[in-house]
């Protein structure tokens, strides 16, 4: 989501706020910088907000808050140079169609939720707030990881650039990324130690990236990867001696 | 989850990815074990839903096929083409 300033935080709020024709119960405000009146022209800075759009779906009332946001972002004027301002602002439409798109399917797979939309330059992160986390992850990430899939076709379609959707539920990711780090280390460190190769279990690409993003920089080993989707897994060998 | 309600799932997931929503028809088949839902789209479409390497037509039926239905049996999709 865009980043508003004004001389105080509040001012920058308030800016903000009337740009995207949004009232302040509809944002979560995050800020970026509080600004300094600072001495003379010494130091001065403006005071800078981010303000995240929240998408609430409850099961009866959903319908009706789709409909009025899309009258809002129609309504709502750009800023900038023209075609800049049209551009981004149909990208802006499609993180908003996307979240609802998102917001329908969940309330249908019986999962109550708050969907809080994140928006910078080229990636969406569209973080779950729901009682039932597990259901929406399925086994190893399964269903949010497909459910992200389809988001990303989605937003392919109706955005004019290209856009990276994420999934998140309540720092599932980070918890994840965490995980497969510590699995690297430690698998790195068997491997040197025993100078055997270790074959791990079968992950999805973006995990197995990770890992070989891990232990790129270890010179004493190297990673490979075998099989074919969906059951493809990573090999960590330790390297040979070229002297 | 109901027939009906599995029915409504999938033409909400797959209506917004296709440029014929209209056309978009979803059929039901059971026998012993399964419910079998038979998706069909404009033939312009099915391209889209079942997506580079069926990559689309595994992300839906991987959601659907999480579904528990009232009836107990399983879940699946075909796509008609």
């Amino acid at each position: 989501m865009p980043i508003f300033t004004g001389k105080n935080v509040d001012q920058a709020v308030t800016n903000g706020l009337a740009t995207l024709k949004l009232e302040k119960s509809q944002v979560e405000i995050k800020i970026i910088n509080e600004g300094k009146s600072g001495f003379l022209f010494f130091g001065r800075q403006k005071a800078e907000v981010e303000l995240i759009e929240k998408i609430v779906t409850k099961k009866s009332t959903s319908k009706k808050i789709v409909d009025e946001k899309k009258e809002e972002n129609v309504v709502s004027k750009p800023l900038t140079a023209e075609e800049k301002a049209a551009r981004s602002q149909l990208n802006e439409k499609a993180v908003h169609d996307v979240g609802y798109y998102l917001a329908d399917i969940t309330e249908l797979m019986g999962i109550d939720t708050e969907i809080n939309v994140q928006f910078e330059r080229r990636q969406v992160t569209y973080d779950f707030n729901t009682s039932k986390q597990g259901l929406l992850i399925g086994k190893h990430g399964k269903s949010l990881n497909a459910l992200q899939y389809l988001a990303q076709v989605n937003m392919n379609q109706k955005a004019v650039s290209r856009m990276n959707v994420i999934l998140d539920v309540g720092g599932y990711r980070k918890r994840r990324e965490e995980t497969i780090e510590r699995l690297a280390i430690k698998v790195a460190k068997d491997v040197i130690r025993t100078g055997e190769t270790i074959q791990l279990d079968p992950m999805p690409a973006n995990e197995r990236k990770q890992i070989h993003f891990y232990l790129a920089r270890n010179s004493r080993i190297k990673t490979t990867s075998i099989g074919t989707e969906p059951k493809r897994s990573v090999v960590v060998a330790p390297k040979k001696k070229t002297h | 989850m109901t027939e009906a309600e599995v029915t409504n799932l999938i033409l909400t997931i797959v209506k917004p990815l296709v440029e014929n929503p209209d056309d978009v028809q979803v059929g039901q088949k059971q026998d012993d074990h399964y419910v079998y839902f038979e998706l069909s789209v404009n033939a312009d479409d099915i391209g889209r839903i079942i997506g580079k390497h069926g990559q689309v037509a595994q992300a839906i039926r991987t959601i659907i096929y999480g579904v528990r239905l009232a009836s107990s049996k399983r879940v699946r999709l075909n796509i008609l083409d």
